[in-house]
């Protein structure tokens, strides 16, 4: 089999029938179910970026005017000024090019913090009953729905939720444990990081409403 | 427990890279400014109680620069979670050149309460110290 077949197979089986893929998934081809999670997040990542800069090109510039208004007060907070400079960066070519290939980096170091996460969670729970390479292989394949980050706006919300869940589906499986088990294992890191993501989004509109004088 | 070990799996090796990915990136990100400063807890901006992570950022930057007290001020498990990143990053060095030896980590009921324990004992020690 060649491998982009390999690979549209591993997506497809993921997406439509995961309870087979995860119930047939070798523990000892690690290195195999990283590959796929690594390719399968950067190639869709790369792809989502370059069908969405011309779609929401408007509404980037709308929010840069916006931004780059509040930086010529001399009242508006620090951080405003530092998220305008940040922006700017970030929708420079070179910046672009430069984020498209640390994403390979950003993937393999959020897969394996997630699964060490997952599997930290499970043990304590006393749910991680076939060891680290069953926890790796269920977060690996469940990276599968990112393929929808290559829809622009939505789809990286979708992805995400669907991720969770299909996390929790391999963790079912390839632990041999019940729902509730594979379903607290898996939601405990998750709530971390919607943490993160809700503190990214309080602290700029905060410092947005800062910016606009309001209390 | 130290047992006989052949090579490292891609797993340790791959831990051994995100070890010395995240030190890097404690030792490389200044506390003060964007992308570190753009986070806040949201549980403490609700609550006024720190999360059970709150802490661990600040812990690793001083941990990498061997400032242990400060970084045990912040939160004793993310020092011993940055100490343990160095330790294995070194290790899987040793077992490349020919360590025939791993630590082992046994999946005890004991061993289990004494991680969930270690959690709770941290969440408190951050919420009384109140430094973050």
């Amino acid at each position: 089999m060649g491998f982009f077949t390999a690979w549209m197979q591993t997506l497809q089986q993921a997406l439509l029938e995961p309870g087979k893929l995860f119930a047939s998934a070798r523990l000892d081809r690690g290195a195999a179910q990283l590959g796929f999670a690594v390719l399968n997040t950067s190639v869709f990542w790369a792809l989502g970026q370059l069908l969405e800069r011309p779609l929401l090109m408007g509404q980037r510039d709308q929010l840069r005017r916006i931004l780059e208004g509040m930086s010529g007060n001399p009242d508006v907070a620090p951080v405003v000024q530092r998220l305008l400079e940040a922006q700017l960066q970030a929708s420079s070519p070179s910046w672009v090019v430069a984020l498209a290939l640390l994403t390979p980096v950003f993937t393999f170091l959020l897969l394996y913090v997630n699964a060490a996460l997952t599997h930290g969670i499970a043990v304590i729970l006393g749910q991680a009953k076939r060891g680290f390479p069953a926890t790796f292989a269920a977060c690996a394949y469940a990276c599968a729905p990112l393929a929808l980050l290559a829809v622009p706006a939505c789809g990286s919300i979708v992805g995400l939720i669907w991720l969770v869940a299909l996390n929790a589906v391999g963790m079912k499986v390839t632990h041999r444990i019940s729902t509730t088990g594979a379903a607290a294992s898996v939601l405990a890191p998750y709530f971390v990081l919607c943490c993160l993501m809700l503190a990214a989004f309080g602290t700029l509109t905060l410092a947005l409403r800062r910016a606009v004088g309001q209390p | 427990m130290i047992a006989r070990a052949g090579r490292p799996s891609v797993h340790a090796l791959a831990f051994a890279g995100v070890a010395i990915l995240l030190l890097a990136a404690a030792a490389a990100l200044p506390l003060d400014a964007p992308p570190l400063a753009l986070l806040a807890c949201p549980f403490r901006a609700a609550t006024g109680l720190p999360c059970p992570g709150c802490g661990a950022t600040r812990a690793f930057h001083y941990a990498v620069r061997g400032r242990f007290s400060e970084a045990l001020s912040f939160s004793p498990l993310a020092t011993l979670v940055a100490a343990a990143c160095g330790a294995h990053a070194v290790w899987t060095a040793l077992r490349l050149a020919g360590l025939p030896f791993a630590p082992r980590l046994e999946n005890t009921p004991r061993a289990r309460w004494v991680a969930a324990i270690a959690l709770l004992a941290n969440w408190i020690f951050v919420s009384v110290q109140g430094r973050m």
